[in-house]
């Protein structure tokens, strides 16, 4: 069955990531490690920052996290574990449950991310709950495109190298409907007025999601 | 030479052919390039100098010809100003050449008096003796003099004898804009550019999707050269795109453009592809991996360069955010009798190319497996 068997992957995700848990701590290091220089190289000198900035900011904080987290996908494991992946799981189930691991990766992150930032940097956002939705689908949106990117990017020899410049450009469009979303969060506007930037958001994912599902196997089978 | 197996090489040469001699050598229609002074203040008589560019008496060669003012050759007759808003209207039949008859010059009173005319924006026009106008739109402001609020006002309340300039007879010549100028034949170069990468990438998309159901290498390198071409294409779109702005638009790059934005980012996403492709050595990985990635970015790149800057407020692009589209600027449609045929030219032509690099990819490919 399917189901079972992306649940039983993600099983397998979680325990590896508990086993060894130098990578997960390393992302929350690096997470307060880069909020903090944001913070002293803006808050700390002039006192206050504009909130575009403050958002703009944040977005690329999480942004620069996701590909380290998610970067990592395919090449934590050696190739001949993968192999023996290939020969009880189908792709799909492998690609579906790294996404679905990515995006609680990202979870976590953007809220421990959120805390700490408005912890240090303030927090000038009007609505909140509609902020938390646009870090909810950023999460799927940034886990969904880059597994499918690193599982591309693992392939090549230089994949750290790959993986960055492959990225950047195909998250823009997600990052600028982000921007949007969060910038109405920003300025207080109600959730009822945002339904079609949502609905984009949501639809981007979701295809997203689906070219991953197809395009996965290819990538996979040797 | 089989002629139906080539047939594309020589729409590419017979459409090119046409349209780079046609689009150098068709004139522009003519038009008010600009006038002296800008800024009237009313109350007395001024003099307007008039630059006309193309004139049609110069063109048909008016003096030394008895006949002028009979209707048959296209002298200026009258010259008027016009507002938008409230009616405001003066005009004047002395119209006077000046030097080498490129330049008119016209005495018109300008005086507001008791009436109850603002000071406003008025558009020039300058009526030919066979009833068609030249015009600039909102090239002159007039306001009033400090001490101009008696007497008769010398300006003509006609609101019915509205000037419509929009409308022009079919002749085989280009459109003459404001600010756009000479350089309006760049349309036959920049967007038949984009127009051939997106072609091309979609023909690279459609290549990547059959290696995937078949299996066939040839197909995988026919995509590569697609793609390799296209990039091409986007960035001889950029140069003449650049040098379109800096004539219209003051800078080689204008920065608040959505379109140049999501172009930057599209054709980075290409050349990492190009990079993909370079760090992958397996032929068949490599085709692989790289046929999923062009899957996977063709749909962006299409959203980044004409959903996105369609969705944005504010674009210099015509047809994009609020601002109109080409055609409003092409009204007898020569325009269009050249940029189709520069369309489908340009499309066959990089094909052209691309093929030809395909064809030399696969001769290295059979020397490499000799």
């Amino acid at each position: 069955m399917a189901l079972t068997e992306i649940f039983v992957l993600i099983r397998k995700e979680m325990q590896l990531e508990w086993r060894n848990k130098y990578a997960i701590h390393g992302l929350v290091l690096y997470l307060a490690a880069t909020i903090f220089i944001c913070y002293l190289s803006f808050k700390a000198k002039q006192q206050s920052i504009h909130p575009i900035m403050w958002n703009t900011l944040f977005w690329i904080i999480l942004l620069f996290s996701a590909v380290n987290a998610v970067g990592k996908s395919f090449t934590q494991e050696s190739a001949n574990r993968n192999i023996f992946y290939y020969t009880f799981a189908k792709p799909e189930s492998v690609i579906f449950s790294k996404i679905i691991y990515n995006t609680l990766v990202m979870l976590g992150v953007s809220l421990i991310g959120i805390f700490f930032y408005s912890w240090v940097m303030g927090n000038p956002v009007g609505n909140m709950p509609l902020y938390l939705i646009s870090l909810i689908l950023g999460a799927i949106g940034f886990a969904s495109t880059l597994s499918l990117v690193a599982g591309i990017a693992a392939q090549g020899e230089n994949s750290a190298t790959l993986m960055a410049v492959m990225s950047f450009p195909l998250i823009i469009p997600l990052l600028l409907l982000l921007l949007k979303l969060s910038k109405s969060a920003l300025d207080g506007i109600s959730l009822s007025e945002n339904w079609d930037e949502i609905a984009i958001l949501g639809a981007l994912d979701i295809i997203v999601i689906v070219f991953s599902g197809i395009l996965f196997p290819y990538i996979w089978k040797h | 030479m089989n002629l139906r197996q080539h047939w594309y090489k020589w729409v590419a040469t017979i459409f090119l052919l046409y349209v780079v001699l046609g689009g150098l050598f068709l004139p522009l229609k003519p038009g008010i390039t600009g006038l002296s002074p800008v800024k009237i203040t009313s109350g007395g008589t001024q003099l307007l100098r008039i630059n006309v560019y193309n004139a049609p008496w110069l063109k048909e060669n008016a003096f030394g010809d008895e006949k002028i003012g009979n209707g048959k050759f296209q002298i200026p007759s009258k010259v008027i100003l016009v507002s938008k808003g409230t009616v405001g209207r003066w005009e004047t039949n002395e119209v006077k050449f000046s030097g080498d008859h490129g330049q008119l010059l016209a005495n018109i009173d300008f005086t507001m008096g008791e009436s109850k005319l603002e000071n406003a924006y008025y558009s020039v026009f300058v009526e030919l003796s066979n009833g068609k106008y030249l015009g600039l739109p909102d090239a002159v402001y007039v306001e009033r003099a400090v001490g101009d609020t008696v007497g008769k006002s010398t300006f003509l309340n006609k609101p019915s004898e509205h000037i419509n300039n929009d409308r022009e007879i079919f002749e085989m010549s280009f459109p003459n804009r404001t600010v756009l100028n000479e350089s309006v034949r760049n349309l036959f170069y920049h967007v038949p550019m984009w127009f051939a990468m997106l072609a091309l990438l979609a023909i690279a998309c459609w290549y990547a999707v059959r290696y995937l159901r078949f299996g066939d290498l040839q197909d995988d390198i026919f995509a590569d050269s697609m793609v390799r071409v296209g990039i091409l294409a986007g960035i001889l779109g950029c140069i003449t795109g650049a040098t379109w702005a800096r004539v219209t638009w003051q800078s080689w790059w204008p920065a608040a453009d959505p379109k140049l934005n999501g172009v930057a980012i599209g054709m980075t996403m290409y050349l990492a592809y190009l990079l993909l492709r370079s760090t992958l050595t397996d032929p068949y990985q490599r085709a692989r991996i790289t046929s999923v990635y062009s899957i996977f970015i063709f749909p962006i790149f299409i959203a980044l360069i004409a959903i996105m800057p369609k969705l944005s407020p504010n674009s210099l692009h015509p047809g994009s955010g609020g601002t109109v589209g080409f055609n409003k600027y092409d009204l007898d449609s020569t325009m269009r009798l050249f940029f189709y045929p520069a369309v489908i030219g340009w499309i066959a032509l990089y094909y052209w190319i691309a093929n030809l690099r395909y064809r030399i990819a696969l001769i290295k490919e059979k020397q490499l497996n000799a």
